[in-house]
């Protein structure tokens, strides 16, 4: 059998099933892809918003964060979807800061999920930490989404359910040299992502063995239908419907 | 009305001589430069029997008394002293006031009895204060210009309430003039033209004072008699909803401090409730046994008074201040809570109102946000409100969580143009190269490294709003573009080329 994505397929969906709490990692691959990074963790917790029907979506930057990259902007999270009176933005000063109001913010009831933008490093965030984040997740039903910075992905050793890198989609490189001929943005243009999975709990995506950590995938997020898809942005063979769906083995051979 | 009024006359050498006790030196004087010569401005009880007084010379006081110890005056370190005197005096009364240089003022009126009497209470003042280090007199009077010059010019103590008119007068009349506490100048008059006490300008026809001497001056004569209500000025005006504890002994450990705080909520919300308002800012006052006083305080987001929320962001609050260091010393004896800003709260209406999907209920919210405010910092818990402003920085602002939620999603704002997700709190400037001085961007360079652009979209013109008192501003053109890496950014160039200026210049506003 021919498999063949489909456009809409949702590889997180199992993470957002109905009040199930959880906690994520999403690093950035390289330090420049740290805004897409947390792009893709404000989209990740739109999906979980949606998913629960409700809840307030709480952002907790660090002080250094903000000076690197900015605050979250209202009208741009406004354009994306979100109901601003749902939004609480909480500035800590401190790494150990965040990750107490991270541990609070999932323990309560009201939250739908919670993204965390900190430095963080490994003595600090550790098995232990991370454990206590994934409990109190489980207890107040809300997923987490933390975007470590500074960190490389994989040095760290936690408790977190799934461990996404996510890069810039790098834009198509204008064939003519004329400055002219540049192609305007692409309209999904901050919800394309490359990405790829370097964790996932057993049974979270799939069986085992089913994710290849090496493999870079394209993926979109369509802030209108609220849903994680695979991006295509190459032409793929349509689905054949006159052809049996496992070659004959000689033509295999062949 | 009764007034208590406690003057300190050694205010300023005490400060110092609390510091080392037991070790007090012989003789123990401050001095300051005074045109040049150094001077004595305060001495100590024992400087004083050798016949030392302020205003003498340095030079003069160590020839007198060799073993003299010496330290430079601070009237400020005595200002501030006086104000967390003043802070101490409001575990007897709400209602304490700071009376500069060398004193307080307490209005005691119906406080008394809480302590025993008013005998007592000034028996209680003093012997507090002289354990404090410090030599204390205090008087309680009908009115507390009266009660100031009680306690620093007689030997009364206590005047009854219900005393005549005539008695009060024969009281004041004893005292000298400086018992006015007029300048040097209206006094030194008054002692040209012969008046020596108070007795003698109570026997003069008033008008002639006046015209000699001010209105000021009968002014304070009719407050020194009573003959005029004088209020005193709180240092805090007494919250409407307090509640308070006393213990025998200080409590030191912080479980007790949160318990008794869970305690003293229960018994501030019945009083809320009475009155139809819920707290929006609370401060718990702690008064250490040596005379130190702290307070924290903490804000919700909204009208509280459920005992339990409160009980619970007090201790949040607490376990922060101890974190950084709560010097707790021989203990606390007095712990206050107040509700010092309130708002009308309906009574919650219950069970008639289902939860909203999801579970998740804006009390919730708010609940979180109190705590996680209530140990960060209340601005730093924000909320985000749309505006009606067309500079990007200003149509959203970030109002702390205890000011008020933001009005729920409105559609209007909805339809907003192509914005970043994040924006920087300034504009980071940028060298950036474009084919036409008003063309978009080809390459620019932020942080050091060169970014191409490869695709963009733009330019969306924003001008300076002109109605504002800044003709200095520019208008924007803002470019999302984004570069080779994929990278995204919200640039603009500020000014107009040949209309404004000449050398537009580049900023990287946001990024996405």
């Amino acid at each position: 059998m021919l498999r063949c994505a489909r456009n809409d397929d949702d590889f997180l969906e199992p993470l957002f099933a109905a009040r199930r709490g959880g906690l994520s990692e999403i690093f950035s691959a390289r330090p420049p892809d740290a805004p897409a990074a947390a792009a893709f963790a404000f989209a990740m917790a739109l999906r979980a918003q949606a998913a629960r029907g409700g809840g307030a979506l709480v952002f907790i930057i660090e002080d250094m964060s903000a000076r690197e990259f900015g605050l979250p902007y209202g009208r741009g999270l406004m354009a994306a979807g979100v109901d601003l009176s749902r939004v609480a933005l909480v500035r800590v000063r401190r790494p150990r800061e965040a990750l107490w109001a991270m541990e609070e913010a999932l323990k309560s009831p009201g939250c739908a999920a919670v993204v965390t933008e900190a430095f963080l490093d490994a003595r600090l965030y550790d098995l232990a930490a991370s454990r206590r984040l994934l409990l109190a997740a489980r207890r107040g039903g809300a997923l987490g989404v933390l975007a470590p910075q500074g960190a490389p992905a994989g040095r760290v050793s936690s408790a977190a359910e799934l461990r996404v890198e996510i890069a810039a989609k790098s834009a198509p490189v204008p064939s003519s040299a004329l400055p002219a001929a540049r192609p305007p943005l692409s309209p999904l243009a901050p919800f394309l992502w490359r990405r790829r999975v370097l964790k996932a709990r057993a049974g979270l995506l799939g069986a085992p063995g089913e994710i290849d950590p090496a493999q870079w995938r394209d993926i979109a997020f369509d802030p209108e239908r609220v849903a994680f898809r695979h991006a295509f942005p190459e032409r793929f063979p349509a689905e054949a419907r006159d052809r049996p769906p496992v070659a004959a083995p000689s033509r295999r051979r062949a | 009305m009764r007034f208590l009024s406690v003057f300190l006359p050694r205010l300023a050498t005490d400060r110092l001589l609390r510091r080392r006790r037991g070790v007090a030196p012989e003789a123990f004087a401050l001095y300051a430069r005074v045109k040049g010569a150094e001077r004595l401005t305060a001495v100590d009880a024992r400087a004083q029997k050798r016949g030392l007084a302020p205003g003498m010379a340095v030079a003069d006081a160590r020839a007198r008394c060799p073993a003299l110890a010496l330290a430079e005056a601070n009237p400020k370190a005595d200002a501030a002293l006086v104000t967390g005197l003043a802070d101490w005096g409001r575990r007897f009364t709400p209602l304490a006031a700071p009376d500069p240089p060398d004193g307080l003022l307490l209005d005691v009126t119906g406080a008394a009895h809480l302590f025993g009497g008013e005998a007592a209470l000034l028996g209680d003042i003093e012997s507090r204060l002289r354990a404090l280090g410090f030599t204390a007199r205090a008087a309680i009077a009908p009115g507390p210009a009266l009660a100031r010059a009680l306690a620093r010019f007689s030997d009364t103590r206590l005047v009854a309430a219900q005393a005549r008119q005539e008695e009060l007068d024969r009281l004041a009349a004893s005292f000298p003039i400086d018992a006015l506490g007029l300048e040097a100048e209206a006094l030194a008059g008054m002692r040209r033209a012969g008046l020596r006490d108070i007795g003698d300008l109570l026997e003069r026809p008033r008008a002639p004072l006046a015209a000699r001497f001010g209105a000021q001056a009968l002014t304070r004569l009719d407050a020194l008699t009573c003959r005029i209500r004088d209020p005193i000025t709180p240092r805090f005006e007494a919250p409407a909803f307090i509640a308070e504890r006393r213990f025998p002994d200080g409590l030191t450990r912080q479980e007790d401090l949160a318990a008794t705080l869970t305690r003293l909520a229960a018994d501030l919300c019945p009083m809320l409730e009475r009155a139809g308002v819920g707290a929006r800012r609370l401060e718990a006052v702690f008064y250490r046994v040596d005379g130190a006083v702290k307070r924290i305080a903490a804000g919700t987001s909204r009208p509280l008074r459920d005992p339990a929320r409160l009980a619970a962001l007090l201790a949040e609050r607490l376990s922060a201040v101890a974190e950084e260091g709560l010097d707790t010393g021989y203990g606390f004896d007095v712990l206050q809570l107040a509700a010092t800003e309130v708002e009308s709260a309906a009574a919650p209406q219950t069970a008639f109102v289902a939860p909203p999907r999801g579970g998740g209920s804006d009390e919730d919210l708010g609940d979180l946000l109190d705590r996680l405010g209530a140990r960060l910092g209340l601005r730093r818990v924000l909320r985000l409100h749309p505006e009606a402003a067309h500079l990007p920085e200003f149509a959203v602002a970030a109002v702390p969580a205890a000011f008020g939620a933001p009005l729920p999603h409105s559609e209007k704002c909805a339809e907003s143009p192509m914005r970043p997700l994040r924006l920087f709190e300034r504009p980071e400037p940028i060298e950036a190269i474009a084919l036409f001085p008003d063309g978009p961007p080809l390459k620019f360079r932020w942080r050091r490294v060169l970014r191409e652009i490869v695709a963009f979209e733009g330019p969306e013109r924003i001008a300076a709003p002109w109605w504002g008192d800044a003709p200095q501003q520019f208008t924007r053109d803002y470019f999302h573009a984004q570069d080779k890496n994929g990278q995204l950014f919200w640039l603009f160039r500020e000014g107009l080329y040949g209309r404004e200026t000449d050398a537009p210049r580049w900023f990287v506003h946001g990024l996405s």
